[in-house]
This record gives C-alpha cells, sequence and structure tokens, in this order.
C-alpha cells in the first residue's frame, strides 16, 4: 500500500509542479508580452480535477482524513477500535458514492457529447475519462483497506485496529516532524 | 422547510463528528441523505456534476499548490534559519526574544501553512535559547503557542481559501482582507510583552552585542521567505496574477531558492508531492462534500428557513456576532478549524449576509475564531505542539496559562474589529478602488 502511495504522490507533485511552470510561463507572457498561451486555465482545472483523488486516496492511506476524537479518545481501547473499523467502512462508501456519481457524469458526457464552455470547446470525455480513472484509485484503496479493517474487526483485533486505522494522533504528527527537522539539520551539501 | 429538520440535520452531522466519523463523511451523509429525504433522487443525481466542478476550478487548484509552496519552504530548510536572524534584532526591546517568538512564528506559520511545523521547528531552535537566558517559561510558551497562531489568518491562507469557496467570496479580496488584522494582532501581541514582560531577557546580552557585520549577515536567512511572501501577494494586489496563479510562481521561486539552498533533489521533490497531497487531499475532501451539502442547503430553503428563525429574535448585528463569537469559541473547544469552517459556514453565512454583514469581513471574523480554538484549553493544537517540544517536563498547564493573555487579546481585538469593521475592509476596499 506505501509503494502505491508513493507512486500517486509522484503522479501528484509531477502534475502541480509542471502546472506551476506552464502558469508561471503564462502568467510572465500575458504580462511582459500580451501574449497568451490559450487554455492554461482549462488545464489547471482539469489537472486537478484529476489529481484531487489522487491526494484524497493518499490521505486515506496515511490515517490522515480529518476525525474528531476529542471525545471518542477517552471511551475504552475496544470501542475505539470499533469506531475505527466504523470509520474505514464509511469512508470506502463515500469513495464507492463518488465513484458511483463520476461514472454517472461520465456517461451523461458521452451521452450528450458535452463541450466545455471554454474558447477550445474541448470535448469533456477526454479529461473525463482520465477523471474517472484517478477517481477508480481512492475505492481501490478504501475497500481494500475497509475490508482488511472489517477482519481486524471479526477477529476482535483489537490492538491492530488501533495502531493501524486510528487517526494521526498529533503526537506522531509532532514526532514526524521534529524527526524531519534533525534530518534537515544534519543535511550538509 | 422547518427549523427543526434543519436542526436535527446539523445535530445529526455533529453527533456523526462527535463519534469521530471522518468529517467528509458525516457532513455527504447528512447533504445526500437530507437531500434525497426531501426531493428524492433527482436532488441526489445532480451530485456528480457538482463533484466535477467543484473540483475543476481554480479555487481548488490554490490549494495544493499553496500547500506544495509551504512543503517546500519547509523541507527545503529555507525558513529554519529566521528564528536566529530575528532574535539578533529583536532581543534589544523590552521583552527580547518574546518577541522574535512571535514574529518568527508569524513568518513561519504563514509561509509554511502548518501550526505543527511551526511549533517544532521554532520551539525546537526557540526554547534553549529562551532557557539559556532565563526566559520564564509560560510566557515563553505562551508567545510561541500564540504566534504560531497567526499564520492562518496572514495570507497566503488554506483556511480562508476554503472559506472563499464556502461563501463564494472573491479569495483575492480575503487574502488582502487578512493582511491588517494580522499585523496588527501581532502588534497587540508584542505591545503586551513591553508591558507584562518588558523585564525579561535583559540577559541575552551576547544577542544585544551582536556585530552589526553579522546581523546583517544573518539577516539574508529572512530574504527567501520574504521575497516569496511579497511576490505571491505583489502580483495578487498588483492584480498582475490570481490567487492560484500567483501560487504556481511562489511554488517556481520557492523551488529556486531550494536550488540556491543547494538541497534541491529528486528525493526532497517526492517528499514535498507526498506531503502536499496528504494535506490537500485531508482539505479538499471536506470541501467538496460541503459544496455537495450546500446544492441540499440551498435547494430545500434550510438556509431560508434558518435565516428567518434567526431574523425573528430581532437581534442588533452587534449582539449577532458577539452570539457567533460565544458559538464558535464553544466549538473550538472540540473542533478543529478546517471542520469549523465545512460545518458552520454554509449556514451561518446566509445569517449575517442578511444581517448586513459583509462576507469577506466575516471570513477574517471566522479565521480569528479558527485561531482562537488553536490555543483554547482543553485540546488547542498549538498549546499541544508546543508542550510536546518542551525540553524540561513541565505540566501542560504551563503552557495554557501562558497562551491565556492571547486569548484574551484575541477576544478584544475581535470586538475592536466589530466596532470598526474598515480595520479589515481597507485594504480589500482600497485595491476594489472603492475608497
Amino acid at each position: 500500500m506505501q509503494t502505491y502511495a508513493r507512486i500517486l504522490g509522484i503522479l501528484f507533485g509531477t502534475m502541480m509542479f509542471l502546472l506551476s511552470a506552464v502558469i508561471m510561463l503564462e502568467t510572465l507572457l500575458r504580462k511582459l508580452f500580451s501574449i497568451s498561451l490559450g487554455g492554461i486555465d482549462e488545464l489547471g482545472g482539469y489537472a486537478i480535477a484529476v489529481a484531487a483523488p489522487l491526494a484524497f486516496t493518499l490521505a486515506l492511506i496515511d490515517n490522515s482524513h480529518i476525525r474528531i476524537n476529542q471525545l471518542t479518545s477517552r471511551l475504552p481501547s475496544q470501542a475505539q477500535a470499533v469506531l475505527n473499523a466504523v470509520a474505514m467502512l464509511s469512508i470506502a462508501l463515500l469513495s464507492i458514492f463518488f465513484f458511483y456519481f463520476t461514472v454517472e457524469t461520465v456517461l451523461d458526457t458521452h451521452t450528450y457529447k458535452s463541450i466545455a464552455q471554454t474558447p477550445l470547446a474541448t470535448p469533456l470525455i477526454y479529461p473525463q475519462s482520465i477523471w474517472l480513472v484517478a477517481m477508480l484509485t481512492f475505492p481501490a484503496a478504501a475497500v481494500i483497506l475497509a475490508l482488511r479493517a472489517l477482519a481486524r474487526l471479526i477477529q476482535r483485533d483489537w490492538p491492530s485496529l488501533l495502531q493501524q486505522f486510528g487517526p494521526v494522533s498529533a503526537q506522531q504528527e509532532l514526532q514526524a516532524e521534529l524527526d524531519d527537522l534533525k534530518k534537515r539539520e544534519s543535511y550538509t551539501p | 422547510m422547518s427549523i427543526l429538520i434543519v436542526g436535527l440535520g446539523f445535530a445529526a452531522m455533529l453527533a456523526l463528528m462527535l463519534l469521530s466519523i471522518p468529517v467528509a463523511v458525516a457532513i455527504i451523509a447528512v447533504g445526500a441523505f437530507g437531500g434525497f429525504l426531501m426531493y428524492g433522487m433527482p436532488l441526489v443525481d445532480m451530485m456528480g456534476g457538482v463533484i466535477w466542478s467543484s473540483l475543476n476550478s481554480p479555487s481548488m487548484l490554490a490549494i495544493p499548490l499553496f500547500m506544495l509552496l509551504g512543503e517546500l519552504l519547509l523541507r527545503g530548510g529555507i525558513a529554519d534559519r529566521m528564528y536566529d536572524a530575528m532574535a539578533v534584532w529583536l532581543a534589544r526591546l523590552p521583552g527580547g526574544l518574546l518577541h522574535t517568538n512571535v514574529a518568527t512564528c508569524t513568518l513561519f506559520s504563514a509561509t509554511s501553512g502548518s501550526s505543527v511545523a511551526t511549533a517544532a521547528t521554532v520551539g525546537t531552535i526557540a526554547l534553549p535559547a529562551l532557557k539559556q537566558y532565563q526566559y520564564d517559561t509560560r510566557p515563553a510558551l505562551g508567545s510561541l503557542a500564540a504566534g504560531g497562531t497567526l499564520g492562518i489568518l496572514i495570507p497566503p491562507s488554506i483556511n480562508l481559501l476554503v472559506y472563499g469557496s464556502l461563501a463564494n467570496t472573491s479569495v483575492g479580496q480575503l487574502f488582502a482582507a487578512g493582511v491588517v488584522p494580522g499585523l496588527l494582532m501581532a502588534l497587540s501581541f508584542s505591545v503586551y510583552i513591553f508591558i507584562a514582560h518588558g523585564k525579561a531577557g535583559g540577559k541575552a546580552t551576547a544577542l544585544m552585542e551582536t556585530p552589526l557585520a553579522q546581523k546583517l549577515q544573518m539577516a539574508k536567512h529572512l530574504v527567501p521567505p520574504l521575497v516569496i511572501f511579497g511576490v505571491v501577494m505583489g502580483s495578487i494586489y498588483g492584480g498582475l496574477a490570481t490567487p492560484t496563479e500567483s501560487a504556481a510562481i511562489g511554488v517556481m521561486i520557492a523551488l529556486f531558492f531550494v536550488a540556491l539552498n543547494r538541497r534541491l533533489s529528486v528525493d526532497l521533490l517526492i517528499e514535498c508531492s507526498i506531503q502536499a497531497a496528504k494535506t490537500s487531499g485531508m482539505v479538499m475532501i471536506v470541501l467538496v462534500c460541503a459544496l455537495l451539502l450546500n446544492v441540499t442547503i440551498s435547494m430545500t430553503g434550510a438556509a431560508q428557513a434558518i435565516t428567518q428563525w434567526i431574523a425573528s429574535f430581532g437581534l442588533h448585528q452587534l449582539s449577532l456576532l458577539l452570539v457567533l463569537l460565544l458559538f464558535y469559541i464553544l466549538l473550538g473547544t472540540f473542533m478543529d478549524a478546517m471542520s469549523m469552517l465545512v460545518l458552520t459556514v454554509p449556514i451561518v453565512i446566509p445569517i449575517v449576509v442578511t444581517a448586513g454583514i459583509d462576507p469577506i469581513w466575516f471570513g477574517i471574523f471566522i479565521v480569528i475564531m479558527c485561531e482562537v480554538a488553536l490555543i483554547t484549553p482543553p485540546i488547542g493544537m498549538n498549546l499541544f505542539v508546543v508542550h510536546g517540544v518542551r525540553i524540561d517536563n513541565g505540566p501542560y498547564s504551563d503552557v495554557v496559562r501562558g497562551a491565556f493573555p492571547y486569548v484574551v487579546i484575541m477576544m478584544l481585538f475581535t470586538i475592536v474589529l466589530m466596532i470598526f469593521p474598515g480595520i479589515v475592509m481597507w485594504l480589500p476596499n482600497l485595491l476594489a478602488g472603492q475608497s
């Protein structure tokens, strides 16, 4: 799962860095020479629509999706473990919900041969097909993780549910930052 | 639609969140299920189009770009030496390094966008120095925790971006509106330090006597964050670029500084990408779900129902804001900033707009409330992380007490903003050519 996350992260970063370069070029050309590359806004919109599901998946694998655990952290650990499993199942349902509506939208686009309301008049089926593939990465990971959590629940494996599926605690987040700081301080170019 | 149903929906959402169901799921469960109950499948069937249009938007794109910018500045080590660079200049002031704490935390959190990274980096560097020069523990911890909150008000701010999307207001204007209150609040913190801890830091003579040449030499560490801040904000305010474009330009300049710092490597880029993807993912998913909930709220007339209900109390604008102030303080004691925004903005915006309050002004108000939430016990995130980087094993109550005066300052400051809304609106109005 970590390799999967890394690949998604690299794809995400590549899109964002390339897009930043193109947007900067477009802005400079527009302001300095009144030239426009044309369609960069539109491209940016498609890029984020495709990149966002990858980011949802990464946040999921890292247990980073926002959960409020101020009250539940006071519950017995068994109850917290059960809630972790419920959270994983619920987010898998959310990912299926998203995917279902993505498929519906793309099918509609296909049926009506929808075209973007932009100067380029891009047929939406092209960017939306890539969006559909990107959107599939989310349920692909979410369902596997939910099934794992469900298996742990059936086995009554509370420690695993607590460790692997609990929200990232502030303590863990802080430790990660402190480790990174140490790495930066010891860095010599 | 009756106010009772709206209240039930809100309570159901809150209950799901408190059961630690992911916030995105809690919002969508109520939004989609509520929409289904009221209008059946037609409303639910619209959601695919809403998911596409809310993702395919410039303000959504600005989120990962600003996150990436923050990651580059942080992981590229560009901001690490800011503390030392500021300390040699500010040590001379009455209150000494406490001002450095506020100033560095403000700049660091504004550029990195992360309060955890701010506390970890600035706290780790500051606390040994503060101990060395015999500063009292509580004011030292308090100033670090409070300084770290200002980053979400001073642009670029993800919270303001999210608010802008939810309230359908201009992000550029919101960014302009955040500057003056953000700087004035930092200044109020410093004034408090002058008054209450003016004698602190008298023993930091080594810092005070740093030769001018060395001070100037150290000031170079302030250049990259200030240049990036200046270019990003300047291009927005100068009308040269949209917030999204300025974020992209910021990313490219940050890459340049990282390269100049001889830290540019494929590994670093991958690390920044993964971190930015994670944090963007968690923000974007709640935002998409909140925008879907917005559809249900507007279609079902929930916003009108609650607006009429609030209007029936005949509250004066100021009393309405005071009620909201209390409401947000209460919410902030157990909820993080992003959840507070997505849970409340769709409902509260129609109310405040009906009451004649400018949504830009309200954006600043709500972000200050988010800041207060970061340093109010029992679970203020900044309190926790600053406590976490302490080198001695003192009690948690030290940081809570140290930060309390700043909570009071923030409250008083907010009330001043209520009475003089022009403090917030001056810059955005000036830029919009209205004044």
